[in-house]
């Protein structure tokens, strides 16, 4: 059942077996897994089912350290969550990811990729990819575009790209939530506090307020915190009614350990050949399924060199004629034919502009002649210097046909190539995030950001740049600058995250280190859950959705068991 | 059904394919007839290495290219219209086993027939190849439009005609008939005796 939080009776208390708070990936996930089982499931989403600024703006809050995106924007409030504007990129963390590594502090998850894997397999299902092969060698024995030859001190890992359509989880399951017997999702409903027993071991109920001014309360058995790697940590901390820093937050570590993956060009490759084949290395799709590949250093080099991972992606920069063609707006319109027509009128336009430019390459062939024939001049010119002509695509015959050669011949004339390094940072317990000291229009103190990243993460990057960029010269591709050095103090300016807000809430066994157990259960207390990428210890350098909803799928096998 | 030797009137998928089968090797002559204008007059397509803007690197000459189109009108003129006369067929309806004629009697075109008949079917062409050629902007879309809507016009009107007579065939006095081709029966058969 889908419900409007804000006719529930003033003052009322609504009772559930279980109780989620947030209506994204994670809060979806669980609630599907728990439909059709005994158990009675409220989930409480603070948005409808479309963007509101008013909603929005619960968000908003200040940043420092590393410069960060707007918290506003960082995020989506209302149901699905973020998936409203994912890319849809994933892979899951490789089993280096979850060691604990002693060149990494505070490295380390307490369960392995080998507890998680029957968990992806159904994370797959889940987010509708459709391959569960993860392998860079067995996409290459079907990939008309391969890898470059780099080495083996570097491997290629490849991202798989859910549908675009696919990709929103609202859309996705909402009909089936709405349907079901034993959900009620409530939209617009602000958690704005867990309530906890005297000894706040207990979760008891959590207060729910509407932007309209509506007031009640939800109890349920059990507890799942739901909303995202920064409203996690904001609410355990703003639910201080019993503990004055917060819930769950006896070591002071609710909020610390905040991971981002920073992204930043780290040097420029000047390509030996003009046309050296990238496009494995941007999405394109293989039998059916959009994937992209990229660098990595292998787990060896980064046990050897002490390195966090590093994800290193070849982004060509073509010629200019190129890129602008690629960028136009005739080969948008193909790229949208070949996806298949959203409506008759966009199907016209789309049609009529891919048309109109391939009539480009008319105006240089021979006039009268019945079938298209380009000037004696050009073919002369062709064949005493086809690269003068390869290069002149563009302009002679058109962008879709400056496109279609990059798709047919694989490879397009370059510029440069960005060795563009997204890193898995080391855990920092000074990257964190706060309460701020001011509230948002339900009293809640907003949420301060303090992103800062270490050491071993420049010199990761740094080293990964050479590493790369010795295979580049090593394979004789080409030659490589640097564009960072551990000398410098400030990050590269283009540095930016990946919207991924994850570590707030790490995972341990020992209430020392971390705020859940392998359980996702807050250390200390008994009922009171944690789901989504804030419990990752550390964040790969993989996006983290697919690992949410694996990590979901396993807490909705466990909570099946605890509540029966 | 019909028999060996018979003709019959030509069909719509055979005429276009003979239309081809001439547009190739019309346009191997055209493509000649340009290299020897490029020689005699000059380029049509320069090529300016040095220019920074991306338009100034490829300059097509709209004179020459107006020439190559009003030579490609004449060559075409030449080829259909004469082929029609001297072998009552163009070369390509010859190979396929095709005859143009009079509509009133079978008998190769006249002159003045075959001029008409190409003026109906060829020059449209390459009147929209020299229009588009000398003169840009919404007269080109105009001239493009018409040009399709012509040759459209005939199509349709070919293929509802009992006799595939199209309206460059009606108006030209024109039909187009083909030889049926003889059949080889392995083993006595249906039509055996």
């Amino acid at each position: 059942m889908l419900a409007d939080a804000r006719r529930v009776p003033a003052d009322s208390e609504l009772r559930s077996d279980l109780c989620i708070i947030g209506g994204g990936a994670a809060g979806i996930t669980l609630a599907r897994a728990l439909i059709g089982t005994p158990f009675r499931v409220i989930l409480l989403e603070s948005g409808g089912l479309e963007l509101d600024q008013r909603t929005q703006s619960l968000y908003k809050g200040p940043t420092k350290g590393v410069p960060y995106f707007p918290l506003d924007s960082a995020r989506l409030r209302f149901f699905g969550g973020s998936t409203n504007h994912w890319g849809g990129v994933c892979r899951p963390l490789d089993a280096i990811d979850f060691e604990a590594r002693d060149w990494i502090p505070h490295s380390g998850w307490p369960i392995t990729k080998q507890d998680l894997d029957p968990y992806y397999v159904a994370a797959d299902e889940v987010v509708q990819l459709s391959s569960d092969d993860w392998s860079a060698e067995s996409w290459d024995e079907r990939d008309s575009l391969s890898p470059l030859p780099l080495g083996d001190r570097t491997e290629s890992r490849i991202a798989q790209f859910v549908r675009e359509r696919l990709r929103s989880f609202a859309t996705n399951y909402r009909e089936e939530i709405s349907q079901a017997d034993n959900v009620s999702a409530y939209l617009y409903a602000n958690v704005t506090e867990i309530e906890a027993d005297d000894d706040a071991r207990t979760a008891t109920s959590v207060r729910v307020a509407t932007l309209t001014g509506n007031r009640f309360r939800v109890a349920a058995r059990h507890f799942v915190l739901a909303v995202g790697g920064i409203e996690n940590p904001r609410l355990l901390l703003a639910s201080n009614s019993r503990r004055p820093r917060g819930l769950g937050n006896q070591h002071d570590l609710v909020g610390r350990f905040f991971i981002e993956h920073p992204r930043f060009a780290a040097a420029i490759v000047a390509p030996a050949d003009a046309e050296l084949g990238v496009g494995f290395y941007e999405p394109h799709h293989v039998d059916d399924v959009e994937i992209q590949g990229y660098v990595a250093l292998s787990p060896e080099v980064q046990r050897a060199e002490r390195l966090v991972d590093v994800q290193v992606f070849v982004e060509p920069t073509y010629d200019p004629r190129f890129e602008t063609a690629f960028d136009s707006e005739d080969v948008d319109s193909l790229r949208a034919l070949s996806r298949g027509p959203a409506s008759v009128d966009e199907f016209g336009t789309d049609l009529l502009n891919v048309v109109e430019d391939l009539t480009t390459g008319l105006e240089f062939t021979i006039p009268g002649a019945p079938l298209p024939v380009p000037y004696p001049d050009l073919v002369e010119k062709l064949i005493a210097s086809p690269t003068e002509i390869r290069d002149r695509i563009p302009d002679l015959f058109g962008d879709v046909a400056a496109e279609g050669y990059k798709r047919i011949n694989g490879a397009a004339p370059l510029e440069h190539l960005s060795l563009v390094t997204r890193l898995d940072p080391a855990p920092n317990p000074d990257s964190r995030v706060t309460l701020a000291a001011s509230r948002d229009e339900l009293g809640i103190p907003r949420t301060k950001l303090d992103w800062r990243l270490s050491p071993i993460d420049r010199h990761s990057a740094v080293r990964a740049a050479e590493i790369v960029g010795s295979a580049f010269a090593g394979a004789g591709l080409g030659r490589t600058r640097l564009l960072v050095d551990e000398d410098q103090r400030a990050w590269p300016p283009d540095l930016a995250g990946g919207w991924h807000h994850m570590g707030t809430t790490r995972m341990s066994d020992d209430p020392k280190t971390g705020v859940v157990d392998p359980q996702c259960r807050v250390h200390g207390m008994s009922n009171l859950f944690v789901a989504g990428s804030s419990v990752f210890p550390t964040g790969g350098t993989s996006t983290p959705t697919l690992t949410i909803v694996a990590l979901t799928l396993r807490l909705a096998d466990h909570l099946q068991r605890v509540m029966r | 059904m019909r028999r060996r030797g018979e003709r019959y009137y030509a069909d719509v998928p055979n005429r276009v394919l003979a239309l081809l089968v001439d547009a190739l090797l019309l346009t191997v002559a055209i493509f000649i007839a340009a290299i020897g204008v490029s020689v005699l007059i000059g380029p049509a397509v320069e090529f300016n290495s040095t220019a920074d803007s991306l338009g100034d690197a490829v300059t097509l000459d709209r004179a020459v290219a107006t020439i190559d189109a009003l030579i490609s009108l004449v060559i075409s003129a030449a080829y259909f219209a004469g082929s029609w006369v001297v072998l009552a067929a163009s070369p390509a309806q010859h190979l396929l086993g095709m005859r143009v004629g009079a509509a009133a009697d079978g008998r190769p075109l006249t002159a003045k027939q075959a001029l008409l008949r190409w003026a109906l079917l060829g020059a449209p062409f390459g009147i929209a190849a020299v229009l588009t050629t000398a003169l840009s902007g919404p007269v080109d879309a105009i001239v493009t439009v018409a040009m399709v809507a012509w040759y459209a016009l005939l199509l349709i009107t070919t293929a509802r005609s009992p006799t595939k007579q199209g309206l460059h065939d009606r108006i030209s006095g024109t039909v187009v008939a083909k030889e049926a081709r003889p059949v080889s029966w392995g083993q006595p058969g249906i039509d055996a005796g």
